[in-house]
Order: structure tokens, then sequence, then C-alpha cells
């Protein structure tokens, strides 16, 4: 499988799996089928890969999906910090990092990192391998629990 | 012991969960594994680097050819089989099974082991996984060395036969496992245990690492927790704290700063050396540097490289872009080369 077509099969897998828990969110995903099709907004100069939300509890998700390679990239970070930083202004954020099975150890390395910078408290912070989210204990800001 | 070859129904034998390739990501589960989960461990139990696919070309194969070529290994257990070699295998079966591909794959080859020890079930393993044509994940490898040599006191002799490799290198992964158990599980809550920070324990063991830790008055201890707090987060960067502990002033911007403080200690020393170079020779130019000043400009400017220009390159948005590429890939061998030649 190609990176690209490794990377949109990230996108669908985690908004299949967010759909599934969350029914009533409604989905923008940065993998237009036709021309027209709205992308997600946005946010300081990048566009997130999912942009989802849900009117009654004012719930934002944001997930962004990142190949084995791009993990080790330092654009990456600077981009998680951003969508981090823009859910702690809101009310109920929700940050999901879709990756490889292989990927999911140095993705909750990376994710433990932006937390420390972001000094983030109110946004929920996970990872999806392909079969779990795992979530990034609020209080402690260090361990992974199955969510 | 006997070896009994037959045909088993792929039901009634169970993945192993001491299996030494996936034990550690199985741990993280506690109570809630099931079989979904260690089949999901198997397909993503490669080393991240090499391997990735390793699992859908395995995939690939068995369905070409209709079948696995060589039989899985397993014991006997209750009133069924437990597979000690060939997990990855039987997991391949048991999807094809649960997604109706068309074929046989309800029934697979295999060698029972009657009567087998607990040393027997161990040399099946080492062969299995060590020797094995997959990649798999340092951490687990290391793991499984270090338990051979000090729980099953495996001589060095033996492992170098069975594994390849020389003593050297078994001895840095071993030691690597132990210093990482030691100085980094200990600060951390185990699912705080992030085993993708072992290559920054590999590189500790290199030469003149821990001397330098010793020497400016710090132990194993602070190194844990420079990794755990992610002061230094690209694990190469361990082999750039001789030089930022000897100067007192990078050592002091890495101790004090957050995460990636040693990159900061680098650049700064990095400046340092550029002002004296300034000084000292402005009439260097590109044929007349050292290999070494080249090679520490080039690491700073790949690292440096703005993500516009991996794009470029990526994406192949300008026409010279494969003949950048070739360049880089040419210049990547021969180092490689060199380093093969002049590493011990």
């Amino acid at each position: 499988m190609s990176q690209s077509d490794l990377h949109r099969h990230l996108v669908i897998q985690v908004v299949n799996a967010l759909e599934a828990r969350c029914p009533l969110l409604s989905f923008v995903a940065d993998v237009q089928q036709k021309p027209g099709d709205a992308v997600p907004p946005l946010i300081d100069g990048f566009r997130p890969d999912v942009y989802a939300s849900k009117e009654s509890s004012r719930s934002i998700v944001i997930a962004e999906a990142k190949t084995d390679g791009d993990l080790k990239r330092k654009h990456t970070g600077n981009q998680i910090v951003c969508f981090v930083e823009y859910l702690e202004q809101k009310r109920n954020g929700f940050f999901v990092l879709s990756v490889t099975g292989c990927g999911a150890n140095r993705a909750k390395t990376l994710l433990r990192f932006v937390r420390q910078v972001t000094h983030a408290t109110t946004t929920a912070i996970a990872v999806f391998d392909g079969c779990d989210f795992w979530l990034l204990d609020s209080s402690d800001g260090a361990t992974w629990h199955l969510s | 012991m006997v070896e009994k070859h037959t045909v088993l129904n792929v039901e009634a034998v169970s993945f192993d969960t001491d299996n030494p390739r996936i034990k550690k990501a199985l741990e993280k589960y506690g109570g809630q594994l099931n079989a979904e989960r260690i089949h999901f461990a198997l397909r993503s139990a490669t080393d991240g680097n090499k391997g990735a696919s390793s699992y859908s070309q395995l995939k690939d194969a068995i369905l070409a050819s209709g079948g696995v070529i060589f039989p899985i290994t397993v014991i006997v257990k209750g009133n069924g089989y437990v597979c000690i070699d060939g997990n990855t295998r039987l997991a391949i079966y048991k999807q094809f099974l649960k997604e109706s591909v068309d074929g046989s794959w309800s029934e697979i080859k295999a060698v029972v082991l009657d009567n087998a020890d607990q040393r027997v079930i161990e040399i099946v393993r080492v062969s299995a996984h060590l020797v094995g044509a997959r990649e798999w994940p340092a951490y687990e490898k290391a793991r499984y060395l270090h338990y051979l040599r000090n729980s099953k006191f495996m001589e060095y002799g033996e492992l170098i036969a069975l594994c390849g490799g020389n003593k050297l290198g078994i001895e840095r992964q071993i030691d690597a496992y132990h210093d990482m158990n030691e100085y980094y599980r200990d600060v951390v809550d185990d699912t705080a245990f992030h085993i993708d920070r072992f290559s920054g324990f590999v590189e500790l063991q290199k030469p003149r690492i821990k001397e330098a830790i010793f020497e400016a008055g710090l132990d194993l201890k602070d190194f844990g927790e420079w990794i755990r707090d992610g002061k230094i987060y690209r694990l190469e960067d361990v082999r750039q704290l001789p030089k930022v502990l000897r100067d007192d002033k990078a050592k002091e911007t890495f101790l004090a700063g957050g995460p990636r403080s040693i990159e900061t200690a680098v650049r700064l020393l990095d400046q340092q050396a550029e002002k004296a170079l300034d000084q000292k020779d402005s009439e260097i130019t590109l044929e007349t540097a050292s290999v070494y000043q080249l090679a520490e400009v080039l690491a700073r400017r790949i690292n440096d490289l703005p993500y516009s220009e991996v794009r470029a390159l990526k994406d192949k948005e300008r026409d010279n872009v494969a003949e950048q590429i070739s360049t880089l890939e040419d210049l990547s061998a021969r180092l490689h080369g060199l380093l093969e030649d002049v590493s011990e």
C-alpha cells in the first residue's frame, strides 16, 4: 500500500470507529469523494483530516491520521499542538491520532509530549491504533487506558 | 519427546500468550485480553522501520499458495493445543475462515510436540522468532534475549549459535533492556512505559555515553528521566550527550529546558562551532572541508529541512526530484558501507 493509500485508510478507519461510538456526531473528512465535497476547516494554517461536531453538546472532535514515517516529523508535532490548543479553547474537545498498530507506541509518546507542551487539561487525547482507542489519563498525563 | 506430523482444526489451536514477539504488547490489555487483540498484536508486531507490511506479505503468500508450506508447531494443553511457532500463520488462517475467503482454511498442517519440556519449547521459540525471517520489535527481542541469558542461563556461545550476531551486539541488547527497566520503568507507571523509547537505551550502551554522564556528576536515573520527560526526544540525540555535557552552557540549556531541550543545546554548540570556524578559517570551501565538517553541517541541514521541501520530494513536485533523491540514496549507501567497515 502506498503512503497516500495508507493515510487514506487511516482516515477512513478512524471515521468508521468514531461513527460507531458516537452516531450523533456529524463528520467532515479530508477525503473528498467528489469535487465540492466539504472539507474540514483550516486551524492555524493546518487542515485536520477529520473534523466532527455535535450541536447539542457543543463537542468537537478532531482526528488526524499519520503513517509511521509521518510520526517522526517535527511538522506532525507542530500540527497536533495547534489542534490541541484549538480544542482547549472549546468546552468539550476530543483529539484522536489514528495510526497503524506498529506506530501506536510512537504516537503515544508524541501525544504525551504534546500534552506537556500545551498544558491541556480539558481536551481528551487519544490514540486509535486500528483496534482500540487508548485515552491519555487527564490527571497524570502519562498513562494510557483502554477507552 | 515425540514429534507427530498431522493436520489440525484451527479452532482447536489457541494462540500462545507467552509468545515473546507479543508478550509486552499483550501486557497492556491486562484483564481485557481477547482473541481479537492477540490477533491484532500479531499483525502489528514488526519492527516499525523494517517490516510494517510483513503480515500482509505473509497473508498474500499463503493465499497465493493455498496454504502454509511449513507446518506450525504446537503443544498439547488441556483438550486443545497451543501454538508455540506459527502464531501469525494461524492468525491468517483464522482471519480467512472468519472472512469466508475462498479456500480450505479450517485445517492447518502442524507438528505436535508430545511431552516437550520447557527447554525444548524455548529452543523452538528461539529458532522461530530470533532467527525467523520476520522482523519484530527490538524491545521484545531484547527482553527475550535477557530472559534466555538470565533466567535460562543460556551461554553466549549458545545464543550466538542459535541467533547469529556477535557477543558485543547481544550484550548491548541485554544491557539496554536491563537499563531501561532499571532506570525508566521505575519512574513511570507501567502503562506509561513506552517501548518505542528502547533504542535510546541501546544508544546508551555505545562507547563514551555512560562515561560522559558520570563525568558530568549525573547518573543513569537522570538519563531515564531525560527520556521520560522528552528532553531527549529523537533517540539518536543520545549520541550528542558527551559533547552537550562537556560544555557548561549547553549542559545548563539541556538540563533546565523542557521537551527536546537537547536539540536546543546542540544548536547552541553548532552556533559556537560555526563562530569559531568563521574566526579560525574563513577559507574553507565545500571542496576543502573535511568529511566530518561536511557531515556536521549536512546533519544539521537535514534536521532543519522545511516540511515544504520534504513534501516537494515526496510528491515529486519538481522535474529534478528523482535525481536529487538518487544523490541522497547514493550518499546513504556510501555512508552505510563506511560505517559497516569501521563500526565495532
